[in-house]
């Protein structure tokens, strides 16, 4: 059965056609805009959420690190911080949905509430961002102390090392302390030196299933370097390497030369004095003996300047 | 030289005028036994006839034909009782021309031929012989007005048989018949015709059982060529005639010997026979005589009449003073005389008087007496015989013997200062015995046949001892000639010219055979020595008219040598007569002629003499080949002709000129009309003619002459021998009868003169003739019928092959016919009109069907005389060529023309049939075929469909009637078929030119238009698939259902027929829209042409072009905004918005409350 036939000409069927043209036009360039705009604030979201993930999972593993460290209370600090961050997201997806559905499709304000997700977001980054830092700085502080120590021992090693080869148990004492060495490497191969790194040594132990001694690492490996540093001091004594006081002055005076940054510490006498005295309870004249006998035994130089 | 002698007065000097004829025959006889014996035995026998018999009496001027009426037919003896009526042939001429119309009640030209000569008899009677019994009772009444002609000769011949007795009959003697030879031809063919007529028994009154049968014959003096030129006019008549009813008798010619007696017998006369004795004093005196006159009788006459007139005069009273040599030179020097129809002059004064001078220097030197000298001179210039030296010396009064040698060597030496003759002299000795004796003696039985002739020549005469008469006497050489020819080769040829001088016949070699076998070795000689002049010296002083005509060879030796190689044998000199007639020819004041050579066969040519003949203000052109001819032997004459035309016809020569040493035999002459005519049949004319120049002896040797002179280098006087040429050219009648010739080819159809047209150009000469080929009876109804014709079948601006030309009323359509008649190609009687075949074109028919009916224009164009006139356009073979095409006789294919037979006729009629045939299957449903044509506000519609019917039927009833048609009826009437299926063919052509045209563009425009209709259907599928909503139902373009309405009207245009009216009436209007359309409108000669339903269709389809146009220009905008609709939808669909991947909380709202938001509005 033929359908009824619809009588136009042609001129009208090309305005018919022009204005349908000109509407399809219109339609598909704000698809491209709310393409646009919908694309730039997801990507937005995204980071932002990515950011809170991040600051949340290190958290997590400081706070396991740094368990029963003084610093555990500034991590505890931050980890609160989070979760307000958390909070407040989901809220914001609550009220943002609840005022869709009370309002009418605009473009105007598909603008508007980009605008106020944007401005939200911002707002949170920057709060995440402050987190993140503070979190770095804690990390560098506690694990630079733990290097410093490693380091001084590693010196002292190093001092010895070349005192023994004067000594007639030559052979026994390298061996010795070539395993004192041994064991200041392990413990500096398992300090974090960026927030980074934290991941990857929890990684490991997880790995290596001994998670659980991850937590209150940091405590850990500082007792364990006291621990070398007794050790070395009672190896040089007992093989009459160095006197006792004479190695707690050689310790102050490297640990002074660290603090001060310095590999090679060339300090006025009297100055070296007046710090060693901060580090030692001990008088002047002991402690100019003690430094006059290092000098002699050529652990340091003492040097006399004439002016 | 001696004393003076006297004799007794004579009594009368002869006539010259043959008057006195009678008496002087009683003296003077010319051997006349065998001629009037031929003539009594045509007496007895005409007696005996119940038809006219005629006698024709053959002779030269002034041989005495006229004497054979005076000294013959009036001899009682011989006549007995009938009646001789001497006529003479200009006054029968003159009758001819003044009583020309009164004899027009008869047909016969023999009856009216009779009767202007019954006419002439009755003016001869009444005014010549009124006095003459029995003619004084004769009364002639003349022809009463209104009388016929066969009455007035009944009448006439009865009142001249009434008075003589029953048993008698009347000769008519016509003398001088060659005065007609220069009558013009329409007075000679009448004479010569009404001549053959009466001989062959009209009227017949005179034969059969007729009132007078056989009581009429008739004797005709004529000279030879006039005799010649009868036959050859009458050839046909003549071969049945001769032998039968007509007859000739040739005059003897005079010898030394009668000639000899002859002048004696003059003399005689001169004293009433009574001759005291003879008035000359050297008896060679007579053989001088007949050497100056060549034996002519008549001249004879003159010069002995002129001789003893002087005598008388220089004698006392009553004496009469002998001839002596000095008298004899005296007298006949400087005298000129006619003899054979040439005049010389004899012992030319200014040669004497040089030779005088030069013998008188020398004889001075040689301290001889000059006037001795001179007489010796004399005598042996009036004394043409051998004279014995002994006798020359007493003539001289020479006391020593001896010194006679000294003079003739003077003699001898002046001859050839002067002339370069070296050896003037010939020498004989007397044979002892009496002449008769001794000639018994050598041509007794077993004697060479030509000796006699030798002997004649040997033989000469003295005066007996009373000098009243001759006695013979032989001479011979005086030495052997065979030897001679060794030791002295001129002197040797000087005795052979002396016997060939007699006896042409005899050659060098039979001639010192015959003298020194069977003469000089067989007789006793004179110790004496006799001498004479040598033929060449002869020649100088008593020129023949040969050697006198050769006057234009400079040296006279050169002169003598060639006159006298030729007159020994001019048959030798055909090449030499060949050449010369060339030259002779070119020498023509009025007719410019040139020669060349056309090959026409393999490794053949032929000469091509070609004739420019002006005439007053015209030039007429032929071409023509020459024969010339001097051998006797038929055998030899007829191979020549078989040759001569058998080249004619190969190399397309329409005419020979035959130029003979006398006339031609009539033998030769019915080979050559034979051969001429052969293959033709009735409806076809001669195609080769020729032309008959016999030229004398005389003009021959002129003519080979300067041919030989030329070759031979010696010096030639050019203007001499162009006023011999001129002479010769006149006497042989050239340029007159090339004139009559031309002439009679305008009636033979073989001059082509221009036409003179005025209102008519060449090319519609043929044009009209076809319009009047075509229809039939008066100019109104011919005129009728044209405009009838043109209504049905006529184009405006168009050739219309019926009637090429643009006749635009009665009146011009006659005026154009006038002219053709005015120019003889048709004729109108009483206002009908005829329109058969001119001459020139049955000539070009007969040319065609001689060769083998297909022959190139150029090679007719050389059949035809062209005749040119100052002002004029030349004449045009073209036009009649063409004028052949339109009768349907020829048709020319590449330049050349076929004759077409009827085979070819029915073939084409078939194929003509059979072609329209095919036209009415082709166009039976053509629905186009509308013609027309408009000449100014004048519209002439042809509908291709009626014009093909109608012409249908006519080659319908012509293929029924086409064997039951006379021939031209039916050439006429498939003519008319041809040329109206021409005019189809054109018509068609237009109409199929028009036709394509149109169809090119309708093509075009149905492509366009079933393109655009593909468009609009889809563009109509496209927007009802897009459902771009309307209103639910299926979308139309309106334009196309526009189309469609009119491609509907179109085809109803299409399918629509008109009538003539219809289309004459609408066409007009249709004109200036017509012009609009490209290949679909001419306008040829100002006229419009188109096919009128193709116009209104293009018209038509004009409009539905703009439609379409329009409608293409908008779908084109509206397909592309369906394109970009397509293509938007296209990206709105595909958008990426509605593929996004939009995890996030926030975003994720965001996004699908915007996807919801779009599809809302979207909708």
């Amino acid at each position: 059965m033929e359908s009824e036939e619809f009588v136009e000409n042609l001129e009208n069927l090309e305005n018919s056609l022009r204005e349908r043209i000109d509407t399809l036009n219109k339609i598909i360039g704000r698809l491209d805009r709310f393409t646009k705009i919908v694309r730039e604030t997801n990507e937005k979201e995204g980071v932002f959420r990515k950011s809170v993930s991040k600051l949340e999972s290190l958290n997590k593993k400081m706070l396991a690190y740094f368990d029963g460290s003084d610093v555990y209370g500034k991590i505890q600090e931050i980890e609160q911080e989070i979760h307000r961050v958390e909070s407040e997201y989901g809220r914001k997806e609550s009220s943002l949905r609840e005022e869709i559905i009370k309002i009418e499709f605009d473009d105007e304000l598909v603008n508007k509430h980009c605008e106020d997700i944007r401005q939200f977001l911002e707002e949170k980054e920057k709060l995440i961002n402050d987190l993140i830092k503070r979190q770095g700085e804690i990390l560098n502080k506690f694990v630079n102390d733990i290097k410093d120590e490693l380091a001084i021992t590693t010196r002292l090693i190093n001092t010895l090392n070349r005192k023994i080869e004067s000594s007639p148990k030559r052979d026994g004492l390298k061996e010795t302390l070539a395993s004192i060495w041994d064991r200041a490497k392990i413990i500096e191969d398992d300090l974090p030196l960026k927030a980074e790194d934290l991941g990857k040594i929890y990684e490991k132990y997880e790995t290596e299933k001994r998670a659980e001694l991850f937590k209150g690492l940091y405590r850990e490996t500082r007792t364990k370097i006291l621990s070398l540093r007794r050790e070395l001091r009672k190896f040089a004594v007992e093989n009459e390497l160095i006197g006792r006081d004479e190695i707690a002055v050689l310790e102050a005076v490297y640990t002074i030369a660290h603090e001060i940054k310095k590999e090679k510490l060339e300090l006025e006498f009297n100055k070296t004095l007046e710090l060693l005295k901060e580090k030692i309870e001990a008088s002047d004249e002991k402690l100019q003996n003690i430094l006059l006998n290092l000098s002699r035994d050529g652990f340091l130089t003492l040097t006399l300047t004439i002016e | 030289m001696g004393v003076n002698e006297y004799i007794d007065e004579l009594c009368r000097l002869p006539s010259i005028t043959g008057k006195d004829v009678v008496d002087l025959e009683k003296y003077a006889k010319l051997p006349r036994v065998q001629t009037y014996d031929s003539i009594k035995g045509f007496l007895e026998m005409a007696r005996k006839a119940k038809e006219v018999r005629t006698l024709f009496v053959i002779a030269e001027w002034g041989e005495g034909k006229t004497s054979i009426y005076e000294g013959l037919l009036r001899n009682p003896e011989v006549i007995k009782s009938d009646l001789v009526i001497p006529i003479s042939t200009k006054r029968l001429i003159t009758h001819i021309k003044e009583k020309v119309g009164t004899f027009y009640d008869t047909g016969s030209i023999g009856i009216r031929f009779f009767a202007n000569l019954l006419y002439t008899i009755k003016d001869i009677i009444d005014n010549d012989l009124m006095d003459t019994p029995p003619f004084d009772k004769i009364k002639i009444r003349p022809k009463e007005e209104g009388t016929a002609t066969v009455l007035f000769i009944k009448n006439g011949l009865t009142s001249i048989f009434n008075t003589i007795p029953e048993e008698s009959r009347v000769f008519l003697f016509i003398d001088e018949f060659e005065d007609i030879i220069d009558e013009l031809s329409d007075i000679r063919s009448f004479v010569i015709g009404g001549l053959v007529e009466v001989i062959n028994g009209y009227p017949r009154l005179l034969c059969e059982k007729g009132p007078f049968a056989g009581r009429l014959h008739l004797l005709i003096a004529v000279t030879p060529p006039a005799y010649e030129k009868l036959k050859a006019e009458t050839f046909a008549d003549w071969q049945r005639l001769f032998g039968q009813r007509a007859f000739e008798v040739k005059l003897e010619k005079l010898d030394r010997k009668s000639a000899r007696d002859y002048i004696l017998g003059i003399l005689k006369y001169c004293w009433h026979g009574a001759l005291p004795k003879i008035p000359f004093s050297e008896p060679g005196m007579f053989n001088t005589i007949y050497t100056a006159t060549l034996g002519n009788p008549r001249s004879i006459v003159n010069l002995v009449e002129v001789l003893l007139g002087y005598a008388k005069s220089q004698a006392p009273l009553g004496k009469v003073k002998v001839i002596n040599p000095e008298d004899f030179i005296n007298v006949l020097s400087d005298k000129k005389i006619t003899v054979y129809g040439g005049e010389v002059t004899l012992l030319d004064r200014t040669s004497l008087s040089a030779l005088y001078g030069i013998l008188e220097r020398k004889c001075k030197e040689m301290k001889l007496e000059v006037d001795k000298c001179i007489d010796i001179l004399h005598l042996l210039l009036s004394n043409l015989s051998p004279i014995s030296i002994e006798r020359v010396g007493e003539k001289a009064r020479f006391e020593k013997k001896n010194v006679i040698w000294d003079y003739l060597r003077i003699l001898s030496e002046s001859f050839s200062e002067l002339w370069r003759i070296d050896r003037p002299f010939i020498f004989f000795k007397r044979v002892v015995g009496e002449a008769e004796d001794v000639r018994l003696e050598l041509t007794a039985r077993g004697a060479p046949q030509n000796l006699p002739k030798v002997v004649d020549a040997l033989e000469f005469y003295e005066f007996d001892h009373n000098r009243l008469s001759f006695r013979n006497v032989l001479f011979v050489p005086n030495q052997l000639l065979g030897e001679l020819s060794f030791k002295d080769q001129t002197l040797f040829q000087n005795y052979v010219d002396f016997f060939t001088n007699f006896s042409p016949e005899l050659g060098s070699e039979d001639i010192t055979v015959l003298v020194d076998r069977y003469v000089f070795d067989k007789v006793e000689k004179s110790d004496e020595e006799y001498v004479m002049l040598s033929p060449a010296i002869i020649n100088i002083f008593y020129p023949s008219p040969s050697i006198f005509f050769l006057d234009f060879v400079e040296d006279l030796d050169k002169r003598f040598e060639i006159g006298t190689k030729l007159m020994r044998s001019l048959t030798e000199f055909e090449k030499e007569f060949h050449s010369g007639i060339i030259n002779l020819l070119q020498k023509c004041e009025n007719i410019k002629v040139e020669r060349h050579f056309e090959p026409y066969a393999y490794g053949k040519e032929a000469e091509v003499i070609t004739l420019r003949y002006k005439e007053a203000t015209q030039e007429h052109s032929l071409r023509a080949c020459i024969l010339p001819l001097l051998k006797t032997s038929e055998e030899d004459l007829r191979s020549k002709v078989d040759a001569a035309i058998r080249a004619m016809r190969e190399a397309h020569i329409p005419l020979l000129m035959i130029f003979s040493w006398n006339p031609l035999p009539v033998e030769i002459k019915s080979v050559l009309e034979t051969m001429l005519s052969l293959g033709m049949k009735e409806r076809f004319g001669k195609v080769f003619y020729y032309l008959e120049f016999p030229l004398t002896f005389v003009q021959c040797q002129q003519v080979c002459g300067y041919a030989v002179a030329k070759e031979r280098g010696y010096r030639v006087r050019e203007e001499k021998w162009k006023a011999r040429a001129s002479r010769i050219l006149d006497e042989i009648g050239f340029e007159r009868r090339l004139g009559e010739l031309i002439r009679e080819g305008l009636k033979a159809g073989y001059t082509i003169r221009p036409l003179a047209l005025k209102k008519l150009s060449l090319t519609n000469v043929p044009r009209l003739l076809r319009t009047l080929l075509i229809t039939d009876g008066t100019i109104e109804e011919r005129f009728k019928m044209l405009q009838e014709m043109e209504k049905d079948f006529r184009v405006y601006g168009e050739d219309f092959p019926i009637c090429p030309l643009d006749i635009e009323s009665e009146s011009s359509f006659r005026m154009f016919i006038d002219e053709l008649r005015d120019n003889e190609l048709i004729e109108v009687k009483e206002g009908s009109l005829k329109t058969d075949p001119t001459p020139i074109e049955r000539r070009i028919l007969s040319i065609i069907k001689e060769y083998g009916g297909e022959v190139e224009r150029d090679i007719i164009n050389k059949f035809f005389i062209s005749t040119s006139a100052q002002g004029q356009s030349p004449p045009s073979l073209d036009v009649y060529l063409d004028m052949l095409i339109e009768r349907g006789q020829i048709e020319s294919v590449h330049d050349r023309y076929r004759m077409i037979g009827l085979k070819e006729l029915d073939d084409r009629l078939r194929t003509l049939k059979e072609e329209i045939s095919e036209y009415k299957k082709r166009y039976a449903q053509f629905q186009y075929g509308y013609l027309v044509s408009i000449k100014r506000r004048d519209v002439n519609a042809i509908i291709l469909r009626d014009c093909i019917e109608k012409i249908a039927r006519i080659a319908e009833d012509l293929y029924r009637d086409r064997l039951v048609l006379d021939y031209d009826r039916r050439v006429k009437r498939q003519r008319l078929l041809e040329l109206l299926a021409n005019q189809l063919s054109r018509i068609i052509e237009l109409v199929e030119e028009f036709h394509r045209i149109f169809l090119q563009n309708v093509d075009e425009m149905k492509g366009k238009i079933r393109a655009l209709k593909r468009s609009l259907e889809a563009c109509e599928e496209s927007l009802n698939n897009l459902r771009l909503g309307f209103e639910g139902k299926r979308l139309k373009i309106k334009e196309r259902m526009l189309i469609e309405e009119k491609e509907r009207d179109v085809k109803e245009l299409e399918s629509k027929i008109y009538n003539r009216e219809e289309l004459v009436e609408f066409s007009l209007e249709l004109q200036s829209k017509a012009r609009s359309f490209d290949g679909l409108y001419r306008e040829p000669r100002g006229c419009s042409i188109f096919d009128a339903k193709i116009i209104q269709m293009m018209d038509m389809y004009n409009d539905l072009n703009n439609i379409v146009e329009n409608t293409r220009q908008a779908l084109d905008k509206v397909q592309g905004l369906i394109n970009d609709f397509v293509r938007l939808r296209r990206s709105f669909e595909g958008h990426e918005l509605w593929s996004l991947n939009c995890e996030n909380k926030l975003s994720s709202i965001i996004y699908n409350w915007i996807k919801q938001g779009i599809e809302i509005t979207s909708r």
